[in-house]
């Protein structure tokens, strides 16, 4: 099986597009969990929600949140779905619309 | 008991680390040209620094996180690289400013030109940081600051108009010379606001060994020793009102300085003054220069510490050597002090928003702090000093070209 | 527990065995394989990794530069993902970070300028 190298800090801040080559937003954010005893990387997050989220995430608390527009831009991206293939173009490989957005103030803040 | 001392010792050595050559310079500007009615500007730079440096203890105490360390680490190397060099240039000037003053206070002390003591106080203040630990240099550098007091008591033998005095803590227009007005304005507050004063306190803070309880301590020092800071300033700021403004001079020459204390305590006046503006200097030389290294050092995750002998921390001990020697550069070859001065102080007036937004999102985040995040005060006052200095920003440049000539 | 590698380990501090401040996590590699999550196999501790963040023919020149200094210089320095623990704020590797070129350059300046300069 080959094996090729990624770096985590040159996909920071890239472009991301999907199947149709409409733009998803930058990424923001990479989780990893151990399975089966090795620490892989699961999710990707994406968006400007995504910064948000790893950056200022008190700003959640204040009551006019939603109405930032910031926090409202920002996808969660299973592994199978992220194409890290080609560094230059990060590909998600469904369509914008079927990708899970991300919630601020939700589930989806893993602290 | 200890921690009492350990109050006083904190109040002691922000009263003795608070007046430098900018303040001293920016007071003693504002009181001779325009009398009292700058003295909301002494008055608003010193509330903001009094939180920030509140802000900057509390933060490194709790989270045991430097200032520099947490940037990188939230804000990632991208981000952080653009603060670091931004506020490595300016602190640099502000750095060759006081290595300038100090030679400026030799020069007065013995007649000989101040180019020509650029490098003995350059030699002075890194032998002091080669060879010492922190705690000497902040204790026993921050005592000797102490005769800064001389300018209070100066102040109050000269019975001053203290009605007029409080008028001109309310922000008033000036009538005439608007451009030099706001320009000595943006300088008074660039020289209280100063970044490398509250970085520089975050990172003692995890030099002292802070924790949680050492809350209240800090809160007590930050208040009363920049307070008491401020309260210096005000007394130049009246002395140069007194002596001065009457007679409708402005300080426009180093050499003018020792008249402020002249008239009240004649020939020790003058030693007075040079022995303020001396200590005062390179007490500012060795913390610019430490919390610069500690900015570097952190940034890259090197060992450092001033407690550590150099051997330990080659690249941190070099990285302050090098900066004093490219700061003592600007005086070696001639550049008037008092020129460094303004222009590194209104520098550091339009570069403080890169500073303080960072930090406020730091100072709301309970990863870092846990339930000791900022109020809404807290949060208030730094978000207007960011915007007022965000309004320095775009004011102040064009008025050093116009006002400051 | 899924933990971010920007937010959780990127830029984070490192110590090493010995309880020094070793650098920062400049860099993380991932092994991308077919049919399978990436997978975490290296950090990069190195001001090549740094410097490549920002432009990469600094990198490149730091890197040239960096090799005349000696064998097996001129690469980032990689500690695997199975040799680090995290502890607090801070990521520990099991390593003694003086077996790495980690302290080159702090070794080289003590030796050469620090030590040759009396207080040091």
């Amino acid at each position: 099986m080959e094996s090729i190298e990624a770096h985590v800090e040159h996909l920071l801040g890239q472009r991301v597009v999907d199947v149709d080559g409409r733009h998803v937003g930058r990424l923001e954010e990479m989780l990893a969990e151990i399975v089966d005893g090795e620490t892989v990387v699961t999710e990707f997050h994406i968006g400007s929600a995504a910064l948000v989220e790893r950056i200022a995430s008190f700003l959640v608390q204040l009551p006019f949140f939603r109405r930032i527009p910031l926090t409202r831009h920002g996808y969660r991206v299973g592994w199978q779905q992220f194409d890290l293939s080609n560094s230059r173009v990060l590909r998600v490989n469904v369509r914008r619309d079927q990708l899970s957005p991300i919630e601020l103030g939700g589930s989806s803040a893993k602290r | 008991m200890k921690k009492i001392f350990e109050v006083a010792l904190g109040i002691v050595t922000s009263v003795g680390g608070f007046l430098e050559i900018g303040s001293i310079t920016t007071a003693a500007q504002a009181g001779a040209s325009f009398g009292f009615q700058l003295g909301w500007s002494i008055a608003l730079g010193t509330l903001c620094i009094g939180f920030l440096v509140e802000m900057s203890g509390r933060f490194s105490a709790v989270s045991k996180h430097t200032i520099p360390d947490a940037m990188r680490e939230r804000f990632g190397a991208n981000f952080f690289a653009v603060p670091l060099i931004v506020m490595l240039a300016v602190s640099l000037l502000v750095l060759a400013a006081e290595i300038g003053g100090g030679a400026v206070a030799l020069e007065m002390a013995t007649g000989i030109s101040f180019p020509v003591w650029a490098l003995p106080v350059a030699l002075l203040a890194w032998a002091l940081l080669w060879a010492t630990t922190f705690s000497f240099i902040e204790n026993g550098v921050s005592l000797l600051g102490l005769v800064t007091l001389a300018f209070a008591v100066g102040a109050f033998k000269l019975h001053p108009d203290y009605g007029a005095l409080v008028k001109g803590f309310v922000p008033t227009l000036p009538h005439d010379n608007k451009a030099h007005y706001w320009f000595i304005a943006v300088s008074v507050l660039g020289a209280s606001i100063s970044p490398y004063l509250y970085y520089f306190y975050s990172s003692g803070a995890i030099e002292e060994k802070w924790d949680e309880s050492y809350i209240s301590i800090n809160r007590a020092i930050a208040a009363i020793g920049m307070g008491f800071g401020g309260f210096l300033s005000i007394a130049v700021l009246v002395l140069a009102a007194l002596v001065f403004h009457p007679r409708g001079i402005s300080v426009d020459h180093y050499q003018q300085l020792p008249e402020l204390l002249t008239g009240v305590f004649h020939r020790p006046g003058f030693w007075l003054v040079i022995a303020s503006l001396a200590v005062a200097c390179l007490g500012a030389t060795l913390e610019i220069a430490l919390s610069l290294a500690y900015l570097i050092a952190q940034g890259f995750g090197w060992n450092w510490g001033e407690d550590l002998a150099p051997r330990d921390d080659a690249r941190f001990a070099l990285t302050y050597t090098i900066l004093i020697l490219a700061a003592a550069l600007f005086t070696l070859f001639g550049m008037d002090p008092l020129k460094l001065t303004e222009i590194s102080m209104s520098l550091t007036a339009a570069s403080l928003p890169l500073g303080t937004f960072p930090f406020l999102i730091l100072m709301n985040d309970r990863e870092y702090l846990g339930e000791h995040t900022n109020g809404r005060v807290g949060n208030a006052v730094v978000l207007v000093i960011s915007a007022l200095s965000a309004l320095l920003a775009v004011v102040s440049i064009p008025l050093e070209l116009v006002g400051g000539g | 527990m899924k933990f971010g590698l920007i937010a959780e380990v990127l830029d984070e501090q490192l110590v090493d065995s010995t309880g020094r401040q070793a650098g920062r996590v400049d860099g993380i590699v991932l092994d991308l394989r077919d049919g399978k999550p990436p997978r975490l196999g290296y950090i990069e501790v190195s001001p090549i990794t740094l410097l490549s963040r920002f432009n990469r023919r600094f990198a490149r020149w730091y890197a040239f530069y960096d090799r005349k200094l000696g064998e097996g210089r001129g690469v980032a320095t990689r500690i695997p993902w199975t040799r680090l623990q995290r502890k607090g704020p801070t990521f520990v590797m099991d390593i003694d970070a003086e077996s790495t070129p980690i302290f080159a350059l702090e070794d080289w300046l003590r030796r050469h300028i620090v030590e040759r300069i009396p207080g040091g």
